[in-house]
């Protein structure tokens, strides 16, 4: 029997406050009065953003998007954002949308009472080597920002991507020809706070005075078997082409890719068989393809042209009759995925392929709700091949239960197209990653604002470089 | 005839004016004072300001559309290079600080394609949607 010192001491441990997950970040306006986030004008109150004003529903969405990621990170030194909502580079079908990042990135710093020390000669985004050494690091009194924001105020204005402006709304809900902030901010932020691979320059593989970023530690090239911080700048600069095969290899990451992304769809080319098993993207919209185990999807493929005499399936397809119940296949290019999809699908098809048109497998985005069959991308070099095999061409679509897509060895693929992409490489995860995740160099429609499993991959990466 | 007004000139001038006052801030609760919110440095608000030039437009007004700045603009908005983006400074307690350029910053971009579909990433993405889209195609509309 317990005593009454002993329940006491019980009840006050488990009473007691669990570290909470908590962090404040605290946007700092930076625009002047009467401009950006001072912006006067009226405004509605939409999607649960209670602002009257434009800037007062900009800066909202901005805060929004800072209590995200502070209610997800834990840090007993605030972290300032500063933010400016500015005109920026624009015109009627393209614009600048914003940028992020950390205002500085520090090393070696000794820790304070009660801190930590960074790994030795590494660089980290500043509120993260702030957080673990317990202190403000102050390298500039006049700027003590951790991170800095600046998003475009005029989209949606005459001659800006009119008629595309924001959507201040914080359910993620935005209409058609509107662009949610909410998530942009997000994305940017998360970049800002510590994803990314940052100072070191991953085009060439340079770092910053020498030293490699914290990032370096966890990025894993799985043909070389070499990880970042090993590898010279020559070989990283390699490695941020390798496609599919740069991975993020940190415990907390990896750990939770099986509550997070789906199993890989895959195509198994059954005639010819000396073909094999092929990685496949899986399109966000239709029906989910099934796991293995004999409940796949095979059939005969067709690669017919289509209206306007091309394999690309822009057009409905003249002869439905040599299409029933078989798989069509199509190549990537000029109109969406869905659109071709949806083609075949009227024809009678009961399942679609389309093959990239440059390395790497296609993204297969978009909405449409009418469509019912299944369809996945595959490579430009399966898609020849299958076309070389034509008519007996005989394949099965399926999930495989064993891996995870956007994974290898269950290691997160980051992006690393062989064509280098400038501001996506590297510091991004891969497309191949389903569902979508909202540190993906292209922002999607079905993101939520989580950024942690089981919707999201980013917050593993956080706890692994330090948070 | 008509002259264009420089957006930029309100868009940096003004951050050059609150250098003279707090800058306002948003926290959530425990709500942080203004007075707990450093100011924003002359010296960071020039260093953004001169990194943001290439991306800052200029409404011309007589055709009632956003350009870029010609040379003379962004000429006349740039300012003195103020020293420490891109160098790495020891600091005085130890440890070393490196404050990046925000020129170099990735910039995030929308794109409308042929049809209305607006599609968003980081780069060159009108280069990168110049076949058809990729999982950005997710934004289609």
């Amino acid at each position: 029997m317990l005593t009454k010192l002993a329940r006491a001491l019980l009840a006050a441990v488990l009473l007691a406050p669990l570290p909470g997950l908590a962090a404040e970040v605290i946007v700092v306006n930076g625009d002047p009065p009467g401009v950006g986030f001072n912006d006067p004008t009226p405004a509605t109150p939409v999607g649960g953003n209670p602002g009257t004003t434009v800037g007062e529903q900009a800066l909202n969405v901005f805060q929004r998007a800072a209590d995200v990621w502070g209610g997800k990170l834990q840090s007993k030194q605030p972290i300032l954002v500063i933010a400016f909502f500015l005109p920026l580079s624009c015109n009627a079908s393209s614009g600048v949308l914003g940028a992020a990042g950390a205002n500085w990135y520090f090393a070696d710093i000794p820790p304070a009472k009660g801190g930590k020390a960074l790994t030795p000669g590494t660089w980290y985004p500043a509120a993260l080597a702030e957080k673990i050494t317990r202190q403000d690091i102050v390298a500039d009194p006049n700027d003590p920002f951790e991170v800095f924001a600046f998003f475009n105020s005029e989209l949606g204005q005459p001659g800006c991507l009119e008629n595309s402006g924001w959507y201040y709304g914080l359910d993620n809900s935005e209409p058609a020809n509107r662009i949610d902030l909410l998530a942009v901010v997000l994305h940017e932020f998360g970049h800002g706070l510590g994803f990314s691979v940052g100072p070191t320059t991953s085009s060439t593989g340079a770092r910053a005075a020498g030293l490699p970023s914290v990032w370096e530690r966890f990025m894993l090239d799985t043909t070389t078997g070499k990880r970042w911080i090993d590898m010279t700048n020559a070989e990283r600069a390699a490695s941020a082409r390798n496609d599919r095969n740069l991975v993020w290899a940190g415990l907390h990451g990896s750990n939770v890719v099986p509550s997070t992304l789906g199993f890989r769809t895959e195509v198994d080319v059954l005639n010819p068989g000396s073909l094999g098993v092929h990685e496949a993207q899986a399109a966000a919209f239709g029906p989910v393809i099934a796991n293995g185990n004999g409940n796949t999807l095979a059939g005969s493929v067709v690669a017919p042209l289509d209206g306007n005499g091309t394999s690309l399936g822009c057009a409905a397809f003249p002869n439905p009759a040599a299409i029933l119940g078989k798989i069509v296949l199509m190549d990537r290019g000029t109109c969406a995925f869905a659109t071709k999809v949806r083609n075949a699908q009227d024809a009678g098809a009961v399942a679609a392929i389309v093959a990239n048109n440059t390395t790497g497998l296609p993204g297969m985005g978009g909405v449409d709700p009418a469509i019912v069959i299944p369809s996945v991308g595959i490579t430009q070099a399966l898609g020849t091949s299958l076309r070389a095999a034509l008519p007996a061409t005989y394949v099965e679509l399926q999930r495989n239960p064993s891996v995870r897509a956007g994974t290898v060895a269950n290691y997160p693929r980051l992006y690393a197209p062989t064509a280098f992409a400038q501001g996506s490489s590297v510091s991004h995860w891969d497309v191949s990653a389903t569902p979508n995740m909202l540190m993906e160099p292209f922002i999607n429609t079905d993101l939520t604002s989580s950024v942690k499993n089981p919707d999201d991959l980013t917050r593993g990466v956080f706890f692994d470089i330090g948070w | 005839m008509h002259r264009p007004i420089l957006i930029a000139a309100f868009a940096a001038v003004p951050m050059l004016a609150v250098a003279a006052e707090p800058p306002n801030a948003q926290t959530k609760a425990p709500v942080a004072t203004a007075a707990s919110v450093p100011q924003v440095s002359q010296a960071r608000l020039d260093q953004i300001r001169r990194a943001l030039v290439a991306q800052i437009a200029v409404y011309e007004q007589a055709e009632g559309a956003m350009r870029a700045p010609t040379t003379a603009e962004a000429a006349a908005l740039a300012v003195s290079p103020s020293g420490t983006a891109g160098q790495a400074i020891a600091l005085p307690k130890g440890g070393v600080a490196f404050r990046p350029d925000i020129s170099d910053a990735s910039l995030l971009r929308a794109t409308r394609e042929p049809g209305g579909r607006i599609r968003m990433g980081h780069g060159d993405v009108t280069k990168a949607a110049a076949n058809d889209v990729r999982k950005g195609d997710g934004h289609a509309h």
